[in-house]
């Protein structure tokens, strides 16, 4: 399972990463040769390499998850709040948090649905007109549990669906998944030093990423996600961004960054030649923490591979443990080609 | 008038919509010299530096130079002059308003027109005017004499509000308190150091064209390269009608503001703890506020390199980007009090333990 | 020049795909500069190097034009092998139906729509898609990620010459003339040839923290306001090269913008003033590099920017290289 339930279990909404850095630092601490945390609370590992060549390769995975901040609590101890990262409203109403430090628990309030009159039931609640509910009556109560700036997570654990594509459920995949990965790879020596970033505060802007890339000053880089998988049938012709069980995704163009094509072209031979399933990203959408890492400095040759995982960015996600570790391999198996890849032009 | 009420008679009165700084840098200059060596970088931010007992920890101070205004686009062939706006500007609250053109040739006057309600259609009145469809009428009657009176494309247009006192005593009128607010934050606060003790190497820095999109705050930085910033700002002051709470609970009179977030930052966490940890030791009273659509110069500053430790303090104002904005004195007060106090306790230990 | 220009617009370029027309700027800016190199992200960096002249103080200058172009990319291949796109850069739906695109490796697909619901209604890209003629999937040969650029030659109408991309292969003509006129440079000029500025600049941001110049000026195009019922703007074709105040992402250095004014006024050209409510160039990635540059830019006053077929004027061209040989042969004012 590649400690994906430990990860996705752990709480860290952009800003306030802590618990997902210490169950990565617990499981790395003893496979890397140095690590350090920098001031924006990214943690970047070190294994270094054989010693064969000077390149450093950066591959960076972010601990961040959307989340919610509490900013107001109310005469009769109900708490405002708003989202961190984006977030559909319409995913909100009526689900489990867990809030601060101490993980007190509350819900996302609804109004019953007696109560709605029938031209309500079409509309969607904005987030502004929700609050959480911690079962106190009194905001002195309630202050005493909570304060404001104080941030929620959903409350979601980690379950096995199982069938042939292996699903797991639970929050967070993005990008816990892509976490997940670049644990495992840690495992092994390169011939070059790798830099593993796991960064912060992506969901809000790659804001990690940025700052992490101008301290490694890597000469190529790889960022692991856990991305947007719309798979399931719709009406009209329109083909799914990934497909689950389909292997990793390969990223050409994102909103973020065009991924440097002689990376692009390894991974897919490396797949081809290993017989590893692929598939490509529908160009055009999101953004990742290459976006911020490629542009470091005088440039950094950059690709995306992502783990397809329905759901994000909702309080559950959903992803194919086939993938993941398919997803393991193709890197395992690129990072062993990448130092003969000639990016001179 | 109090030297404070001075200062901000003589910061909020002076020019400077962004990349035309140069008449509110040399009053900012004026007080600040005295007090610290200065610095200018190529884009016009200006970095004061105020050496304690240790070179280190680096302090950043910022608070931008730049107010909202627009600038000449167009001079049509019947003498009047079309505008951009630099810095955001809702369109409600343009019309009819007083402004002066900055010419090579002297200040210009004009005012931007407005169709009388006699000639309004019940359709049209109810519709705000476009920004594209506005013009300033400087009095003249062609392009030939706007041009004689030294008006060309690219000139500055600054709103007119004189500094005033209004009537309860503690509260007052200006325009550009965005963010000529912060500049006598940073002022006075180098002030109050001169004759004590602090633990570190001050940067005030008064950045340059803030409004269009934090680009010298990038800049500076680089030449400052700070182990840890505070950003002086306004805060949008929610307690006017038509604000809900769940907007903006923010109030005049009670106390500055500490950021929790905004579109481009979210402070380090460490450090805003403590600045609330400050307040209360202290009985500085301050209130939160969060921004899902704005940002401040801490946007660039804490991406800096390798990363910057930031915190936002802020000083409610009612009206921003607009021609007058409102603010209480004691909130001011409240926040020169609390950055002194900041700045005292950030040492080489406790800067360096907000990122372990 | 028309020749340089003729071949520059009609090679292909979108968004990440710049080496054709980096081969193509190779080749003639050759033996007219010291040095040349590549940068990770594909720059063309080269670099003209300075001839002490007494009294004058050598800089170093970086003039910047990007050389991809708006275009398409394949986001899915449907059971017929009608290619679904996505634009790369900022792509005007209105320019798409009916034109043709070109891959990288020549082949040709015109573009059609969905039938609408409504006759009038605006055309969105998600209805539309790229026909290359394949009988079905099994005989295609693209794939999700290839990329196209608009297919539209040259025509010289006299004085005035109309192409795609323009936006920026003109800067890039501009500046390999300017690279083959000037004969001698008291500074050290940097021809910086960009990827990627249709996509947000990302070139531009690499390549100038790579070259830390003291001063650079980008060369790009600009709107005009003398089209029929134009939005108002006081640029028009053939008034002169223009000289940017403002756009929405920059405001020009004072003293950089003074001193093209006044090198132009000095050798006789005709120039205007740019001050431009939309779009931005590579210039304010540039001016905000470290710790900050000064920095302008030279407008090409060009007509249906981001249409297969934009329009200069030939004039304006040849006054922006005099411009820039007249700037670069003497002493950095600013």
């Amino acid at each position: 399972m590649l400690l994906l339930k430990e990860l996705s279990e752990a709480c860290g909404v952009s800003g306030n990463e802590g618990a997902v850095r210490q169950v990565i630092l617990d499981a790395i601490r003893d496979r890397v040769d140095e690590y350090r945390t920098d001031a924006l609370g990214n943690l970047i590992a070190l294994k270094k390499g054989t010693g064969k060549t000077a390149r450093k390769v950066m591959i960076a995975a972010h601990m961040d998850e959307v989340g919610l901040m509490i900013m107001h609590i109310e005469k009769e101890g109900s708490l405002r709040f708003h989202p961190v990262g984006g977030i559909d409203d319409r995913v909100l109403l009526a689900k489990k948090v867990l809030i601060g430090e101490n993980k007190v628990p509350g819900v996302i309030g609804a109004k019953p649905v007696h109560l709605l009159e029938p031209k309500a039931r079409e509309q969607v609640v904005k987030f502004k007109e929700m609050s959480i509910d911690i079962g106190v009556s009194s905001k002195e109560e309630a202050e005493r549990l909570v304060k404001v700036g104080d941030y929620a997570v959903f409350d979601v654990p980690f379950v096995e669906l199982g069938g042939a594509l292996r699903t797991v459920k639970g929050k967070a995949f993005d990008d816990r998944a892509g976490c997940a990965v670049l644990v495992e790879l840690l495992r092994d020596r390169y011939p070059f030093d790798l830099y593993a970033a796991f960064t912060v505060q992506e969901e809000v802007g790659l804001r990690g990423a940025r700052v992490a890339a101008y301290s490694i000053a890597p000469h190529l880089a790889f960022a692991l996600e856990g991305t947007i998988c719309d798979d399931l049938p719709k009406k009209g012709d329109t083909s799914p961004t990934t497909v689950l069980g389909k292997g990793p995704a390969i990223t050409i163009m994102d909103r973020s960054v065009i991924a440097d094509r002689r990376l692009v072209e390894l991974l897919i031979d490396t797949a081809e030649k290993n017989g590893i399933p692929y598939q490509f990203k529908q160009p055009a959408l999101g953004g990742t923490d290459a976006g911020a890492i490629h542009l470091s400095r005088e440039g950094v040759p950059s690709a995306v591979v992502a783990v397809p995982s329905r759901y994000i960015h909702s309080p559950t996600s959903l992803l194919s443990l086939n993938d993941l570790e398919n997803t393991v391999q193709l890197m395992r198996q690129t990072l062993a080609r990448v130092n003969d890849l000639d990016l001179t032009r | 008038m109090d030297s404070t009420e001075k200062l901000f008679q003589n910061l909020t009165e002076a020019a400077g919509v962004p990349g035309y700084e140069g008449e509110i840098r040399a009053v900012i200059r004026r007080y600040l010299e005295p007090m610290a060596k200065i610095e200018q970088d190529k884009l016009g931010s200006i970095i004061a530096v105020k050496r304690g007992s240790s070179d280190s920890p680096r302090v950043m101070l910022a608070g931008h130079m730049d107010e909202v205004g627009f600038m000449v686009s167009l001079i049509t062939d019947d003498g009047f002059i079309r505008f951009v706006p630099l810095g955001g500007w809702w369109n409600q609250v343009m019309l009819a308003q007083r402004v002066v053109i900055k010419t090579s040739a002297g200040d210009v006057v004009g005012l931007l027109g407005a169709k009388p309600p006699h000639l309004l259609e019940e359709e049209e009145a109810k519709k705000p005017v476009e920004k594209k469809d506005m013009y300033i009428d400087i009095g003249a009657t062609s392009a030939e004499e706007v041009k004689a009176c030294g008006v060309r494309l690219g000139d500055p247009i600054i709103p007119i509000c004189p500094f005033t006192v209004l009537a309860p005593g503690k509260t007052y009128m200006a325009k550009a308190w965005d963010d000529r607010l912060g500049c006598a934050l940073f002022i006075q606060a180098l002030e109050q150091l001169k004759d004590q003790p602090h633990p570190n190497t001050v940067y005030a820095v008064g950045t340059v064209q803030e409004e269009v999109g934090l680009r010298g705050a990038k800049t500076s930085v680089y030449n400052v390269n700070p182990d840890v910033a505070i950003i002086l700002e306004v805060d949008i002051a929610g307690d006017v009608p038509g604000i809900k709470p769940e907007e903006s609970a923010i109030k005049l009179g009670k106390g500055p503001t500490l950021l929790l977030y905004d579109a481009r930052m979210i402070p380090n966490l460490r450090l805003r703890d403590l600045v609330i940890s400050t307040a209360e030791e202290n009985n500085i009273p301050l209130q939160f506020s969060a921004m899902r659509g704005g940002a401040t110069d801490g946007g660039m500053i804490h991406l800096h390199n390798e990363g910057v430790p930031t915190v936002v303090l802020g000083v409610p104002t009612r009206h921003i980007h607009s021609h007058a904005g409102i603010l209480h004195r004691s909130d001011y007060d409240h926040a020169l009090d609390l950055l002194v106090k900041l700045l005292m306790r950030l040492d080489e230990p406790t800067v360096k333990g907000l990122t372990l | 020049m028309k020749e340089l220009i003729k071949e520059l617009t009609e090679a292909y370029g979108p968004s990440g795909n710049e080496d054709a027309v980096r081969e193509t700027i190779k080749r003639h800016i050759a033996g007219h500069v010291s040095e040349m190199r590549v940068d990770a992200l594909g720059n063309l960096i080269a670099l003209k190097k300075g001839q002490p002249q007494s009294g004058i103080e050598p800089r170093k200058i970086m003039l910047a034009a990007h050389m991809d172009e708006i275009g398409v990319i394949v986001s899915q291949i449907d059971e017929k092998g009608f290619l679904r796109f996505a634009p790369v850069g900022g792509v005007n739906p209105l320019t798409l139906l009916g034109s043709r695109v070109i891959f990288a490796d020549g082949m040709i697909g015109v573009i059609g729509r969905e039938r609408p619901e409504k006759p009038d209604e605006f055309p969105k890209i998600e209805k539309m898609f790229i026909d290359v003629g394949a009988p079905d999937k099994e005989h295609l040969t693209r794939k999700v990620g290839d990329m196209a650029a608009f297919l539209r030659p040259l025509a010289d109408l006299g004085q005035r010459l109309t192409a795609k991309a323009f936006d920026d292969r003109i800067g890039c003509a501009i500046l390999v003339q300017t690279a083959q006129e000037l004969e001698t440079t008291p500074h050290d000029v940097y021809f910086v040839f960009t990827v990627q500025e249709e996509v947000g600049l990302r070139g531009a941001l690499t390549s100038a923290f790579g070259v830390e110049p003291d001063v650079a000026i980008a060369v790009d195009i600009t709107t005009t306001g003398d089209t029929p019922e134009a939005y108002p703007m006081a640029v028009s074709l053939g008034a002169g090269p223009a000289i940017k105040v403002k756009d929405r992402g920059m405001l020009a250095h004072p003293g950089v913008k003074n001193w093209l004014a006044e090198t132009a006024e000095r050798l006789g050209l005709p120039y205007q003033f740019e001050v431009l409510e939309a779009g931005t160039t590579d210039a304010m990635a540039i001016q905000t590099s470290r710790a900050g540059v000064a920095a302008g830019v030279l407008s090409i006053p060009t007509r249906y920017a981001h249409t297969p077929s934009e329009m200069v004027d030939y004039n304006d061209v040849q006054n922006a290289v005099k411009l820039l040989v007249g700037l670069l042969s003497g002493p950095v004012k600013i």
